[in-house]
């Protein structure tokens, strides 16, 4: 009778211990182990930076996990998976996809978790610092000097966004180059001359003011209601300009212009407006504003929306506007591909890392309007072959100089990016003058670069 | 003979308490895996560096004294202390006299009483989509009926600096009264009629019976529902997260909100270990000093 109980107790707390235990190691793995057979000539090392053979098209295969967003919105992550699928029959891609507003964080956890990503996409170049500095993203140099790889036809790119401390952490798949885009109905009712590949901030701020008609709430300029497309339109301001090291006071002409656009000219709509009405890009496909400053995908997205009958007004796409006094350049992000650092699978990872952001990838994604990180006279003729491109795309996307918001990638860049559009909003909003705005950046900034 | 019977007791108050420690045995594996130890990591985390996946290197009380040079420590620590000052007593007071109110069994008391409560238990980000609109600085329905009053320049609510943290407060205010309303509706049925029948033939008037027969007879549930309603708004974060994002600008980061931004956003999981230590510090001193001065103010009945 007794050791009966005791029986009963004993069990109980080994299923306890055990189902907790198992509980764990769910919540902290995540995925079970899914890497398949390797093929006998894939030699895969722990230690990832030893040499090893390079296999044979025919004999790739096993099973490569890669988290993305959007995956089925989008289309274009679709074909190129598929079509490297389909040249090589024996890997399965297994597709980890998020919501577009929580992949960052999504991604985050699971590098964090250990989860067995092999390769993944980060949502900007700007993430990729903090990412390579957590250890999460593998080095690429080895590979590519092994594989010979040419990087030329990525043009500044690498040096840009991918070269930290010499090391290179991805390939970049797709570019964004920030360009304006025009409703050229709006245009043609105020009488006025579409705006052109050499169009500076300042007539952009004239034609703005005749463009609007807030009694109809036309508004002649469109910026999406988040501070950093702000900060990027500002940057401009000086050539080369450096958030991290440079005098932040440079950026008072930048506020104070669209500022003038907001209160004065009444030329855009209130921000502290746009952001609780949420207007983003999409807005813009209403047809009430004039001009919208925004990133080379929004090309692809007004080509399908059109298409779905979303608008029907003529639209246009020009090169950025440059401030008047400096050299004309635009800023440029890039998406990059990465190899998870802790991957069981590099050589696999980095075919499909080749073929992604490689030549047919960009391929891929030209024929889906997306302006892709690898660029040679093959893509570029792909690019303008696709059926349904505006024929002012190509010039408005190509052959721009491009700067970033710091010369060289940092760790901090982000964190100081986010406090300058707090300090920013601030002032737009009213809630601080512009002086002060500065002063805290100033102040702010002291004390990020010291923690 | 003795002996062996003292010996057969023992070992069934040994069995006993063998059975008993079994028992709580599920209950403490949850609590030392799920709390103790995570507590414990995250005070010893607030002694390193750690970016949540390499090398934990020591550092001492550097991020203590780092704390005290950053403004947002300051800024949040402080917002978070308005916020508990501004918060905490009105809740009390309003959710006693919804509480005395719904106790006099006026008509439809179910209703009223689900619909106070009804906040509590709403998902928060619904309530933060509903309330933006509210808050809408001219298409909202506070402002219009501000304006429609002659106010000339209404509150900017989440959009103005000065004002998104009060905005945040009416909220809690408006969500958490319901609960503590029926805390305070299970206190006042303890409370016996016959106080009052005393009290009402004595000639005590309804203002008199409530401050001398129903408040400090309501000590007790006051005690809790203060201790609860402070810790609480020391942790406020999910608010705040879905509503306004710690902004604009700063005005509305409270340090729970600091916390989750510098461990989750920038990966310092040290230093936010850090803030999230001096954070149980206040609150452990405010509940210390809460059950001290309890013996002056509370009055059990036995």
């Amino acid at each position: 009778m007794r050791l009966k109980k005791v029986c009963c107790c004993v069990i109980a707390a080994a299923l306890l211990a055990t189902g907790l235990i198992g509980c764990g190691s769910e919540i902290g793995g995540g995925s079970k182990n899914t890497v398949s057979n390797q093929d006998a000539a894939v030699k895969t090392e722990e230690a990832s930076k030893t040499k090893t053979e390079v296999p044979e098209e025919t004999e790739l295969s096993g099973t490569l996990k890669l988290a993305l967003w959007d995956y089925d919105t989008v289309g274009y992550d679709k074909d190129i998976v598929e079509a490297f699928e389909e040249k090589y029959p024996n890997v399965h891609v297994e597709v980890l996809s998020s919501a577009n507003s929580e992949y960052e964080q999504k991604l985050a956890v699971m590098l964090a978790g250990g989860d067995d990503i092999d390769v993944f996409i980060a949502k900007q170049n700007l993430a990729l610092t903090s990412l390579a500095d957590n250890g999460y993203v593998y080095a690429l140099n080895d590979l590519i000097e092994r594989d010979n790889l040419d990087l030329s036809d990525y043009g500044n790119l690498i040096d840009l966004h991918y070269n930290i401390g010499g090391e290179i952490y991805g390939l970049p798949y797709r570019k964004n180059d920030y360009v304006l885009f025009y409703n050229k109905d709006l245009f043609d009712q105020a009488n006025l001359a579409y705006p052109t590949n050499d169009y500076t901030w300042e007539q952009l701020e004239k034609d703005a003011l005749t463009l609007s008609d807030p009694a109809n709430e036309i508004y002649g300029m469109q910026m999406i209601p988040k501070m950093i497309y702000y900060i990027k339109c500002w940057c401009g301001v000086e050539n080369g300009f450096d958030v991290m090291e440079d005098d932040l006071a440079t950026l008072k002409k930048g506020i104070e212009y669209s500022m003038k656009m907001q209160d004065v000219d009444h030329s855009i709509e209130d921000y502290a407006t746009t952001k609780s009405m949420n207007s983003d890009q999409n807005y813009f496909m209403k047809g009430q504003t004039g001009m919208l400053y925004n990133g080379s995908w929004f090309i692809q997205m007004l080509i399908e929306g059109q298409k779905e009958g979303k608008f029907d007004f003529n639209w246009g796409v020009v090169k950025a506007p440059y401030w008047s006094g400096t050299e004309q350049a635009t800023y440029a992000s890039s998406t990059p591909v990465c190899i998870n650092a802790k991957t069981k699978n590099v050589d696999l990872a980095w075919e499909f890392l080749k073929f992604y952001a490689g030549e047919e990838g960009a391929k891929i994604m030209a024929e889906n309007y997306m302006v892709p990180g690898y660029m040679n006279d093959e893509v570029l003729a792909a690019y303008l072959a696709t059926d349904g491109m505006p024929g002012d795309v190509a010039d408005a996307v190509t052959g721009t100089a491009t700067f970033d918001i710091v010369r060289t990638p940092n760790l901090l860049t982000n964190e100081i990016q986010s406090m300058i559009a707090e300090e920013a909003e601030l002032a737009i909003t009213h809630n601080q003058t512009v002086d002060e705005a500065i002063t805290n950046m100033q102040k702010r900034r002291e004390e990020i670069l010291n923690k | 003979m003795f002996h062996k019977q003292e010996k057969r007791s023992r070992a069934i108050v040994r069995r006993n308490r063998r059975t008993a420690y079994l028992f709580l045995l599920p209950n403490m594996m949850g609590f030392l895996i799920f709390t103790f130890f995570p507590v414990l990591f995250a005070f010893i985390l607030s002694f390193a560096d750690w970016n949540g996946v390499g090398k934990i290197t020591f550092v001492g009380l550097n991020n203590f004294l780092k704390l005290f040079k950053d403004s947002s420590f300051r800024v949040s620590f402080r917002n978070t202390l308005i916020y508990t000052v501004g918060t905490v007593p009105i809740i009390m007071v309003l959710s006693i006299a919804l509480a005395i109110l719904m106790n006099k069994g006026i008509k439809a008391l179910p209703i009223f009483r689900a619909a106070y409560f009804f906040p509590y238990i709403c998902s928060i980000v619904a309530i933060s989509v509903v309330w933006q609109f509210l808050y809408h600085p001219t298409q909202g329905p506070i402002n219009q009926v501000l304006m429609a009053l002659g106010v000339d320049n209404p509150p900017r609510w989440v959009s103005s600096s000065k004002w998104a943290l009060p905005s945040v407060m009416i909220i809690s205010i408006w969500k958490n009264m319901g609960y503590y309303m029926v805390v305070y509706l299970a206190g006042l049925q303890g409370i016996p009629s016959s106080l009052y029948e005393a009290a009402r033939i004595d000639g005590a008037g309804t203002w008199k019976r409530i401050r001398h027969v129903t408040l400090p007879l309501l000590t007790p549930t006051t005690f809790y529902a203060s201790i609860m309603c402070m810790i609480t708004s020391f942790q406020v974060f999910t608010t705040i997260y879905t509503m306004t994002q710690g902004g604009p600008g700063r005005s509305t980061s409270v340090l729970v909100y600091l916390i989750y931004n510098e461990a989750f956003v920038n990966f310092r999981f040290g230093y936010a270990s850090a803030i999230s230590f001096i954070l149980f510090l206040c609150i452990f001193t405010v509940t210390l000093i809460q059950f001290r001065g309890q013996k002056k103010w509370v009055n059990y009945m036995s």
